[in-house]
């Protein structure tokens, strides 16, 4: 089950938004998320698979149904099928990104930074506030600019708009000490001189622009090195799968789960011998702290907010919580479906969640910040983060890489771990869809998995050549879809099924006996938490766009509102309403059965 | 890092690694009803 939870969220996404949301800040509202919210779903989850399990439903329609008699209630269940079969769709792409870009790394096709003339002296001079020449060709702004911003606090049109791109406003810029405006200048220039290139490798490895670095437009021109690694990734998935849960994906994780963890704690261990290579002040020391000092206040807008009561925080912790340990989305119910009736869920539930917390926060934690903080700094690192989900992975970590010693090697175990967390994680996602085809329809598996493979296979074309498609279905099912679910089953087991009877299921067979404060936080701090975050998503993400008009240009989803857009969204739709009907027709002929 | 840093970084990584600790020990040599995972 671990091999479930563990993903690429523990090592890419935890990083990207603990350091984009303040480092310390967020750690605070995390672990309160982890307790009051993460580990009571997740038990409930837990039992609530093992009752459709052991009463014949392997999936949440099936279990809604049997909680809650009304005609509707498996309707809601259909997202536990929805959610994760959309994940699948665009998480097995990410997951052939990664092991390609480790087959990049081991033949060198990755670009050079110093091959760009830059070298590791050059970044320990910028650290030490000297911007070298080097380092400002090519950009926007010249040493003249350089020279009045940070010797008299002027900052020119050009340095205005170069800031601009890391997020800094005018109002702020003016506001920044003679200490900030260096460390915010340095940023930029990390992120334009030494990042930047690697995500441009990124987009070019997906088709996103051309060679020379120009945006190709509405439908990406994919390399056929990039085809053909998602084809073997596809090809793999459901050779694994088509043999089964223990005979194909229960081998995977025991295969997968100890050499993640050896090579992550391989890279934890080499990023904490890196010492100070650039500066007395950088080191994975600082990028520890940034991560653990407790940060109680945030800044938004100018102002020092108490961070318990930002919401933004807030959003970014409970939505990593559940991508992480994979809440909300079905996956974990038709796991514990293949239970026996009196085995512990209570411990299989805390066990997955304590595997899950060990790689996100001890291991995750420890490479890519530390790493980029050693390099960059701090204030590089955390510009890095806020660019974007891959940025600190993909964007950041190769520069790392080129920088020490066996780089090449070790950059290659990033992203073949990378991949191994993907992978297992692309099995449990597969898993809800090919059970309730066996169980609904009475499909052998090998026909099951064929008929994923075929929905699979042409949905993912999608992601690899629509622009924009990938973040629709990522913004809908990875980020809006996991705590709409949870709200619903927490609402179905612990106010309409009835808190003591779920509560019993979870201890029924269970050694371990959770304590009584977890079904009081099920049952009211859970979906209050849960109603919060989803208010304020909602509001965030689609009143205020609404009623700032800004929806018209940037669409709900940030993506504009283009044709691929479009395409992608009606896709879901008709994909949410095939699902409706694929239901419909499963529960109308188990009544058929039943009655002859 | 303050020790404030400090004392946080280790309560949590104490309390996660030790429940991990506790939970796999518990699966291997607990004698609990919990299916090999």
């Amino acid at each position: 089950m671990a091999g479930n939870a563990i993903g690429i969220g523990n090592f890419l996404r935890f990083p990207g938004q603990a350091a984009a949301n303040g480092g310390g800040a967020f750690m605070i509202p995390y672990f309160i998320a982890l307790i009051f919210l993460a580990i009571p779903l997740m038990w409930l989850e837990w039992a609530q698979g093992r009752y459709g399990g052991v009463r014949g439903h392997g999936t949440t329609p099936g279990m809604f149904h049997l909680m809650w008699r009304s005609r509707f209630s498996k309707y809601l269940g259909v997202l536990g099928l929805f959610l994760p079969t959309v994940i699948l769709i665009y998480y097995s792409y990410l997951a052939s990104w990664t092991i390609g870009y480790s087959i990049y790394t081991v033949f060198n096709q990755l670009p050079k930074v110093q091959e760009a003339g830059i070298t590791k002296e050059d970044l320990a001079a910028l650290a030490r506030g000297e911007i070298r020449d080097k380092l400002l060709e090519g950009l926007p702004i010249t040493r003249a600019d350089v020279d009045a911003f940070l010797t008299q606090g002027v900052a020119t049109p050009p340095m205005v708009e170069f800031l601009k791109a890391i997020n800094l406003s005018e109002e702020k810029i003016a506001q920044l000490t003679p200490e900030e405006r260096l460390e915010n200048l340095e940023a930029a220039i990390v992120k334009e001189k030494i990042v930047k290139p690697f995500d441009n490798a990124r987009k070019a490895y997906i088709g996103a622009v051309t060679p020379d670095g120009k945006p190709v437009g509405d439908i990406f021109q994919v390399p056929m090195f990039t085809y053909l690694v998602f084809l073997g990734v596809f090809a793999f998935s459901l050779f694994v799968l088509a043999r089964g849960v223990s005979g194909g994906i229960e081998v995977l994780a025991k295969v997968g789960m100890p050499l993640l963890f050896v090579l992550a704690i391989i890279l934890v261990i080499r990023v904490f011998t890196l010492g100070h290579p650039i500066s007395e002040t950088m080191g994975p020391l600082n990028g520890l702290a940034f991560l653990w000092e407790p940060q109680w206040t945030i800044e938004r807008n100018g102002r020092e907010v108490f961070v318990l009561l930002d919401p933004q925080v807030w959003l970014a912790a409970a939505g990593q919580i559940f991508f992480s340990l994979s809440l909300g989305m079905g996956a974990i119910q038709c796991y514990a479906s293949y239970l026996r009736e009196k085995d512990d869920v209570a411990l299989t539930g805390l066990s997955t969640t304590s595997a899950n917390e060990f790689a996100e926060v001890v291991l995750g934690g420890s490479v890519a910040i530390p790493a980029a903080a050693t390099f960059f700094g701090i204030t590089a690192t955390q510009v890095i983060a806020s660019q974007g989900t891959f940025y600190l992975g993909f964007a950041s970590m190769p520069p790392v890489f080129e920088f020490i010693p066996l780089g090449q090697v070790l950059g290659a175990l990033w992203f073949f771990l990378l991949f191994i967390a993907a992978i297992t994680s692309v099995m449990a996602l597969a898993q809800p869809i090919i059970a309730f085809l066996e169980d609904e329809f009475g499909l052998p598996r090998g026909r099951a998995v064929a008929i994923l493979g075929a929905l699979w296979f042409p949905s993912t074309h999608l992601c690899i050549f629509l622009n924009g498609a990938l973040d629709v279905m990522d913004f809908w099912a990875g980020t809006f879809g996991p705590p709409l679910f949870a709200l619903i089953e927490i609402i179905l087991m612990m106010w309409i099924f009835g808190a003591d009877r779920i509560w019993a299921e979870v201890l029924r067979g269970a050694q371990l006996r959770p304590w009584r404060f977890f079904y009081y936080s099920a049952k009211y701090i859970a979906p209050l938490i849960l109603a919060f975050v989803l208010g304020f998503w909602v509001w965030l993400n689609i009143i205020t766009p609404i009623l700032n008009g800004s929806i018209l240009q940037q669409g709900v989803e940030g993506q504009g509102t283009g044709w691929t857009v479009w395409v992608t969204r009606v896709f879901l739709l008709a994909l949410f309403i095939g699902m409706c009907v694929m239901v419909r027709v499963a529960f109308k002929r188990r009544q058929e059965e039943a009655t002859v | 890092m303050s020790a404030s840093g400090w004392v946080f970084m280790v309560l949590v990584w104490t309390f996660v690694i030790g429940l991990f600790v506790y939970c796999f020990y518990r699966i291997l040599f607990g004698g609990s009803n919990q299916l090999s995972e």
